[in-house]
């Protein structure tokens, strides 16, 4: 397998390495491109670029594991890519600029064409079905006409030659090629396909979305004799224009990458969740802790990814864990989740007992009042830690606001408390204003991510428990 | 809950010093079969207390040929990692209780999910 990663258990599970080959012969690796929710673009995979929401990679692996990428948010057959030109965009000129850099990278066109075929053809797979905005296999011939509904007109000329031509009463066609022939129906048609685009910035403002998805559907047509079809398209071509750059992709995938299969109730991001796992430092062997496990998303994830580490899931509240039980049998993964019902102000293990702790901590719900998380947060943070073995690992998902309240809790370090004060002496607890509690002053922190879960942002807080001190910690 | 599970679970009711092993009255029982991981087995066992898994297995009535000591060299031993294997992973307790054995405190469980939470006073 040739994707290369930032970090080897990042990314691809060999479970998921499929059997399809997807080497078109001549063209060797192919590129894509990845969305990822804000703040997670570093646990993607790194091959070259990262551009804001956006990495890109090429990779010679199957199909199969690329899309068994597990903080990417949707999947995309890079197309076409390249700096946004400079000068007003509402120009004449423009439109022509814009319009001969639509298909400049012509094979690319082709090979994804015949890679959406060859997947669509595949033997169904649960996440992998391909992007097929109509349905079913029989199809009626497609109108030449376009639905009138953004009042925009296409050129139609039959005299010209169509990659795929219909032989619907029209007798064998002149340019079928036999490897290309749609096998479902035995029929010829040419593919169709529509334009979603999105832009901001200088874009934007030089043209309204219905302007550029016109001029970028023709000339789309014109170069490639697709056809366009905005209401059941065989393809949709993807075209994102910002200041940064212009990207255009073709989504492989019928459900974005960030859609779990394997889970049914979700809670937090199953991007999130995977991401929170990833940085646990889960070994063969190791026992993880979410103690606020509410319906399964982080364990579910942490365990799909680590086969061979054994999790267990506490929540208060027994409705969370009914529906916890119910995703952890869904996921068939219920000899290696166990649930427990306990508050985690009082974790029901003893000290030192758990390798890894991870949690998304509630934002304030289940606290109750702002006042109760200030009051609870620095109580469930100091029973993660009590449980926590020295040098284990514990992960916390916090608000902004919740962040700032467990630094504070944290208290201010003292150099030889940040470097590990192995003699076992006791730091000035004088000096933090009394407010630091031993187990939790055991904490070291080691990274934080910040992270956008949609309308607001979260941080992936990463710390480790130190050797143990003067004082008990239980 | 497995017994796995059991063989961590502690009580915290305030002023217990040990609150383990929790003893098992178990009211319902079921043994599945579950996929055999012999790496996943190995690396479990080490976690374990062992005395209090024996007793737990007894308490549910699925001790069966489990040795009373782990056995050395266990890693290898495949009958004896399919023995443990069982009683970890296999045999779960769907409906009854755990005791703490310092307080006398019950903890419910139901639908395979143990309650371990303490009123105001106990905590």
């Amino acid at each position: 397998m040739d994707i290369s990663m930032a970090g080897e258990r990042k990314g691809v599970s060999r479970e998921d390495l499929g059997h399809m080959e997807e080497t078109d012969g001549d063209s060797g690796p192919l590129r894509f491109y990845c969305t990822a929710g804000r703040g997670l673009e570093p646990f993607l995979v790194d091959e070259v670029t990262c551009v804001s929401g956006k990495v890109f990679f090429s990779t010679s692996a199957p199909i199969r594991a690329v899309a068994g990428l597990k903080s990417a948010e949707r999947l995309f057959l890079l197309l076409e890519e390249r700096a946004p030109p400079s000068g007003d965009l509402s120009s004449g000129p423009a439109r022509r600029l814009i319009q001969e850099s639509v298909v400049t990278q012509r094979h690319r066109w082709t090979h994804g064409l015949r890679l959406w075929r060859r997947l669509r053809w595949a033997p169904g797979e649960p996440g992998l079905e391909t992007s097929v905005a109509g349905r079913g296999r029989k199809r009626k011939r497609q109108g030449a006409e376009r639905s009138e509904r953004d009042g925009s007109r296409q050129e139609r000329d039959p005299e010209r030659e169509a990659p795929w031509v219909s032989d619907e009463g029209r007798g064998p066609a002149r340019t079928a090629r036999p490897e290309d022939g749609d096998p479902g129906d035995g029929r010829l048609r040419p593919v169709t396909f529509r334009v979603c685009c999105r832009s901001s910035g200088a874009a934007a403002r030089g043209f309204s979305p219905q302007d550029l998805g016109r001029l970028i559907g023709s000339a789309i047509s014109k170069q490639l004799c697709w056809r366009v079809d905005l209401r059941t398209p065989d393809l949709e071509v993807n075209v994102h224009l910002t200041d940064d750059r212009w990207v255009t992709g073709l989504p492989l995938l019928r459900l974005p990458l960030a859609h779990r299969s394997y889970i049914r109730t979700t809670g937090l991001r199953s991007t999130v969740a995977w991401a929170m796992a990833s940085v646990a430092e889960i070994k063969p062997g190791s026992l993880v802790l979410d103690p606020m496990c509410g319906v399964g998303t982080v364990l579910l994830e942490a365990a799909k990814e680590c086969q061979n580490a054994f999790f267990v899931g506490m929540d208060i509240d027994a409705s969370q864990l009914m529906k916890a039980s119910e995703n952890i049998h869904f996921a068939e993964l219920s000899e290696r989740i166990h649930l427990v019902q306990s508050s985690v102000t009082a974790i029901p293990l003893p000290p030192r007992s758990v390798d890894a702790v991870v949690c998304d901590v509630p934002f304030g719900r289940k606290f109750g009042s702002r006042a109760d998380a200030a009051a609870s947060l620095p109580a469930a943070v100091k029973e993660m830690a009590r449980v926590l073995r020295v040098d284990g690992v514990l992960v916390l998902l916090l608000s902004p606001q919740l962040s700032v309240l467990l630094g504070k809790a944290l208290g201010p370090r003292s150099p030889a408390e940040s470097l590990g004060d192995e003699t076992g002496g006791v730091p000035d607890i004088e000096a933090a204003g009394g407010r630091v509690t031993p187990p939790l002053s055991s904490l070291r922190p080691c990274s934080s991510h910040r992270v956008g879960l949609g309308a607001t942002d979260a941080i992936i807080h990463k710390y480790r428990k130190g050797p143990p001190g003067a004082w008990k910690d239980d | 809950m497995k017994l796995l599970t059991h063989n961590m679970l502690t009580s915290h009711v305030k002023g217990v010093t040990k609150g383990y092993p929790l003893l098992i009255k178990a009211t319902e029982v079921k043994v599945s079969e579950v996929e055999f991981n012999p790496q996943f087995v190995s690396r479990m066992i080490p976690k374990l207390e062992w005395s209090a898994l024996v007793q737990a297995a007894e308490e549910v009535g699925h001790l069966n040929d489990l040795p009373t000591e782990l056995l050395p060299d266990y890693e290898n031993n495949e009958e004896f990692l399919r023995k443990v294997h069982r009683v970890l992973l296999e045999v779960e307790v769907l409906e009854g209780s755990l005791r703490c054995p310092e307080s006398g405190r019950e903890f419910p469980i139901s639908r395979g999910i143990p309650n371990m939470l303490l009123n105001e006073d106990e905590a």
